[in-house]
């Protein structure tokens, strides 16, 4: 091992102080710490190394300091916004409520005693396998003081593995590098230690750093090539240089790398890198940094959006990873070098004070968290998998009890290819006929066809699946739409059968419509309706890329589909028009009913249709005409969306809060009686916009649309969805006792962070699932009598 | 010096108007003094709130803001928020002519519906596009003259409509067409009503309100103290 006295000018003196700052010193506990070292130590080592001029000295512990600042921020900020992310995703795609995941991240161990954890750390690393053949694309630039005319050369490769970073990032104090010299260019090596197995001199490693430091100015020298041959990967932190590397014990293996301009720096907090995030409604076109799986800009900070950049960029692969990370790190050392030390610090306060990254105690507990959210995401993914089983299973069934009755029925279909039974789905819904039917009724004739066979089986003939399993497939239907909404693979054909849009889907139709919308300009109350459509169309979505393609500033795909949806429809029913909120209700069919949803792989690409404009058109019509609620008044049936029906969604508001708030929600009504609260204000907007206007999000709304689909009574639902929207805030409400704020509150559902966060759609589907069996059609009729 | 303590009084106030005049932009102007060229139509309607303060009463008003949708067909909904308001902005777009007819028909039926003294007042928005303007101001000024002069005719007590203009986009005459308003309302009132709470808890704490009250006019009345 080369001798690190080297580093001295004056090798013979300095041997106490190197002991001490390499903490070999016995009597410390953390040796190399500066402040343990004793005054005439510390005027010993200014007289030595900075020609007893203190400044320089303490100039470069400050601006490590800061440095070390500045990084730690950096981290803690990536950290927190990808955990925001990961969170967002299991509650996204889990269902996960945000108690869930507390409750499993409440039972992390953190080991607040920093010497164990960095004991552990070091441990881990030491040992760690490294794969030789890793690409060590990065160099170390290392800084010289010229006054000493020291040329030294990093020469510790970087071996990086996600692993070994995780653990080295959550570590704020690094190990001396421990790099071999190779004798022949270099006259010193630098930074030697090859006592960096001992847990005491792991804090002495930043302090290492000055040594080789000047006040600002560095040399930088070209380097050989240097083939990855030691053990060592090298962390380096902080805008000046600085290097320090973890190595195993056989680093006698020369390394040489170039030392040369390399900026790097490892501060990437590696291990959420591993995790790769999916995101299964991309689009064919790539989506921007910052947008969510919808196409919705996230409100994030610039920060933020950076590393969600990154962790997008990094499901390209590994190798790229590799390159994704040099070009940030050069980005960032980059900027931080020309940064001036106060600016720095100045930036350090803001960031302080925005208060948008994790406090310090819980960066420390991220990486435990994380594996722990690695594992919710695993639990999830084994969820969601069980829930597609589930489906897949009723769909072999149902396809089996449909040949047969229709078979016996001499119904003709086309041939169900029972072979393939991978495909159960596909060929389900690629006979001629309806399985499913509007609302799923046809389920309904099937059972009654099967239950009318069942005594006429004979001998050797198939059991139906009914047989064994008596459930309805209506109520199975219903029951996994209530669960977890249908799966994103079924979700475009089902709603095309479930809305009835099969039946009513002409072809050609929409074409001539929209044909038609376009030249019929002369009819007065269609070119009405399009000139309010036309006041609406920029104004819907404008924060999703897929209407508003900021980027190119120019409306996106989905606002062409929107117009082209509206105009055919204010041409299909003139008298019902257009009427704002509908186009929120597009909007949503448009972002999740396929012309935007694809699915995260190929097996699922198979199952999943993406609708055109032309079947979400049918879809919107058979929702309008035969889902929603109708409101009868002297024998005369009057859609939702008619004029008229204004009138009688009020009295619905008034028998909601009147009658149901104080059945099913006493405490609520009474504690809104006393604040005066009218709680049409809040509910009218929710049913008139069918709860997409400031209501619930789009990924629980389109499957409480699944819902809607096969309720047998729509208005039921609508009902119990608002009772349960305010039960699952009652704690909430009942702790505020200012009007406004519960207006704020219950106006801004899916707008509030709080409050969006704790909406989870099975919360609420259970809720609603209560209020729904307490509920009685009849009633409401009666009842709209009493207040019409 | 004396000086009247700080009294608190709360408005309920609605925005009516045609769609698109940017009923919804004026009110994150005076709310959260920022623009946004593509914000949501609003549906149904919206609520927000903000608080003036009038210096020279030191009195602050809060405002509970009901932002209507402007769409035809949601015109039967309005009478349910401007029900029980105090004041209510009709807002017309000054480069649509028709959008100023349909705040004079608002200005009609709150005459009718309204409640008695509700504050209304017209405004002109986007006179950033004065190139556009379709809107003649005189002509505004006029018709709301003749207005107020039927009013004062038929013996009704005050209500004149106020006249302003501005621009959401460059925030021109916002906050003041606010201040205007808060002044035209009947704080007096509203001081006393039950409905305000730290007022309450001033009385509770010994205030004598109605001192307060006739301190505060006599100040108005000699503006010194």
């Amino acid at each position: 091992m080369p001798n690190p006295s080297s580093l001295f000018p004056d090798s013979s003196n300095s041997s106490e102080v190197q002991d001490i700052l390499f903490g070999r010193s016995s009597n410390r506990s953390l040796g190399g710490n500066l402040h343990d070292l004793s005054e005439a130590q510390i005027s010993k080592l200014i007289h030595l190394k900075f020609d007893n001029n203190p400044i320089t000295l303490i100039r470069q512990l400050s601006s490590d300091l800061t440095s070390k600042e500045r990084d730690l921020i950096l981290l803690r900020k990536e950290k927190f916004a990808r955990e925001q992310l990961l969170l967002k995703l299991l509650s996204e795609y889990g269902n996960l409520s945000s108690l869930e995941i507390d409750q499993k991240l409440n039972t992390l161990k953190i080991d607040n005693n920093a010497d164990n954890v960095l004991h552990d750390l070091i441990e881990s690393a030491m040992d760690e396998h490294l794969n030789p053949e890793s690409n060590p694309s990065i160099n170390n630039r290392m800084s010289i003081k010229p006054t000493e005319s020291y040329r030294l050369r990093s020469k510790s490769d970087q071996l990086r593995s996600p692993p070994e970073r995780t653990s080295q990032v959550t570590s704020p104090i690094e190990v001396l590098s421990n790099t071999s010299s190779n004798s022949t260019t270099h006259n010193h090596s630098h930074n030697n230690n090859s006592n960096n197995n001992n847990n005491n001199n792991r804090s002495s490693s930043w302090l290492g750093n000055w040594f080789n430091h000047n006040d600002g100015s560095n040399e930088n020298l070209p380097g050989t090539q240097g083939r990855p041959q030691s053990k060592s990967f090298s962390l380096q932190i902080g805008p000046f240089g600085s290097t320090s590397s973890l190595s195993s014990s056989n680093t006698g293996n020369g390394v040489n790398s170039g030392g040369g301009n390399g900026a790097e720096s490892s501060k990437v907090p590696v291990e959420l890198d591993s995790i790769k995030v999916r995101r299964p409604y991309e689009d064919r076109t790539p989506l921007s940094a910052g947008v969510d799986k919808f196409g919705f800009f996230n409100d994030m900070p610039k920060e933020a959006q950076k590393s969600n950049e990154l962790l997008s960029d990094e499901e390209e692969g590994e190798e790229e990873e590799e390159e994704e990370d040099d070009d940030y790190d050069a980005n960032t050392s980059g900027i931080s070098e020309s940064k001036p030390f106060i600016s720095t610090l100045v930036e350090t306060n803001d960031l302080e004070a925005n208060g948008t990254y994790l406090s310090t105690s819980k960066a420390k507990n991220t990486v435990t968290s994380l594996d722990t959210l690695k594992q919710l995401s695993r639990m999830h993914d084994e969820k969601s998998k069980q829930y597609e089983d589930e489906w897949e299973t009723f769909f072999k069934s149902l396809q089996r009890d449909y040949y047969y009755s229709s078979n016996k029925n001499k119904v003709k279909i086309e041939n169900i290819p029972e072979k393939d039974q991978n495909n159960t789905f596909n060929s389900l819904y690629s006979s001629a006929n309806e399985i499913f039917g509007l609302k799923g009724l046809n389920l309904i004739k099937l059972e009654k066809i099967i239950n009318k066979q069942q005594p006429h089986h004979h001998v050797g003939h198939v059991p139906l699946s009914s047989d064994i399993n008596s459930t309805s497939y209506f109520k199975k239907l219903h029951k996994l739409i209530q669960k977890m909404g249908i799966p994103p693979k079924y979700r475009s054909q089902l709603w095309f059968e479930l809305s009835g849009s099969k039946n009513l889907k002409v072809p050609g139709e929409f074409d001539r419509l929209y044909n038609l919308s376009i030249s019929s300009v002369n009819d007065p109350l269609i070119e009405s309706n399009i000139n309010q459509v036309n006041l609406d169309l920029h104004r819907t979505m404008p924060s999703n890329i897929y209407f508003n393609d900021v980027v190119n500033s120019q409306p996106g795909p989905n606002y062409y589909r929107l117009q082209k949806i509206l105009y055919a429809f204010v041409v299909y029913k003139p008298k019902i028009g257009y009427c704002q909120g509908m186009n929120k209700i597009i909007s949503n069919l448009l972002l999740g009913g396929g012309a935007t949803a694809a699915s995260n792989n190929e097996e699922d690409e198979k199952w999943s249709v993406n609708l055109t404009e032309e079947d979400i058109f049918w879809i919107f019509v058979g929702f309008i005409d035969e889902l929603l609620p109708t409101y009868s008044k002297d024998f005369k049936d009057y859609n939702f969306f008619d004029n008229k029906s204004l009138l009688y969604i009020g009295i619905d508001q008034k028998i909601l809060s009147d009658v149901y708030f104080p059945r099913f929600l006493p405490n609520l009504r009474k504690h809104f009686k006393t604040l005066n609260i009218q709680i049409e204000y809040i509910t009218l907007n929710w049913w008139v916009s069918i709860f997409t206007e400031n209501c619930l999000p789009i990924e629980i709304w389109i499957k409480f649309f699944d819902n809607f689909l096969v309720s047998l009574n729509v208005e039921i639902l609508f009902f119990s969805i608002s009772l349960s929207l305010f039960k699952n805030f009652e704690k909430l409400l009942l702790s505020i006792s200012n009007a406004d704020d519960i207006y704020l509150i219950m106006k801004n559902l899916n707008q509030n962070n709080s409050t969006k966060s704790n909406l989870k759609y099975s919360e609420l589907m259970q809720l609603s699932k209560s209020f729904e069996k307490k509920i009685d059609g009849q009633e409401i009729e009666s009842l709209r009598m009493m207040y019409g | 010096m004396s000086e009247a303590a700080e009294r608190f009084a709360q408005f309920k106030l609605v925005l009516l108007g045609e769609s698109a005049v940017g009923k919804s932009s004026i009110v994150h102007r005076f709310v959260k003094n920022t623009f946004d060229n593509m914000r949501e139509s609003t549906i149904g309607a919206a609520f927000l709130t903000q608080s003036v303060h009038l210096a020279e009463s030191n009195t602050t008003v809060k405002f509970e803001i009901w932002d209507t949708a402007g769409q035809e067909r949601y015109k039967s909904l309005a009478p349910m928020y401007y029900r029980n308001a105090n004041a209510a902005l009709c807002v017309y777009d000054i480069t649509s002519r028709s959008s100023f007819s349909k705040a004079q028909d608002w200005i009609k039926e709150l005459k009718k519906q309204a409640p008695e003294g509700i504050v209304i007042c017209l405004v002109g928005n986007k006179v950033d596009l004065k190139d556009e303007r379709e809107v003649d101001e005189q002509e505004v000024a006029e018709y709301v003259e003749e207005l107020n002069q039927e009013q004062s005719s038929a013996g009704a007590p005050a209500g004149k409509v106020i006249l302003a203009e501005c621009s959401a986009k460059s925030g021109d005459g916002v906050l003041e067409t606010f201040n205007v308003i808060a002044r035209a309302l009947p704080v007096e009132d509203a001081v006393g009503g039950a409905r305000n709470r730290q007022l309450r808890n001033k009385r509770s704490s010994g205030v004598d309100l109605s001192r307060g009250r006739q301190q505060q006019q006599s100040q108005a009345a000699s503006s010194c103290c």
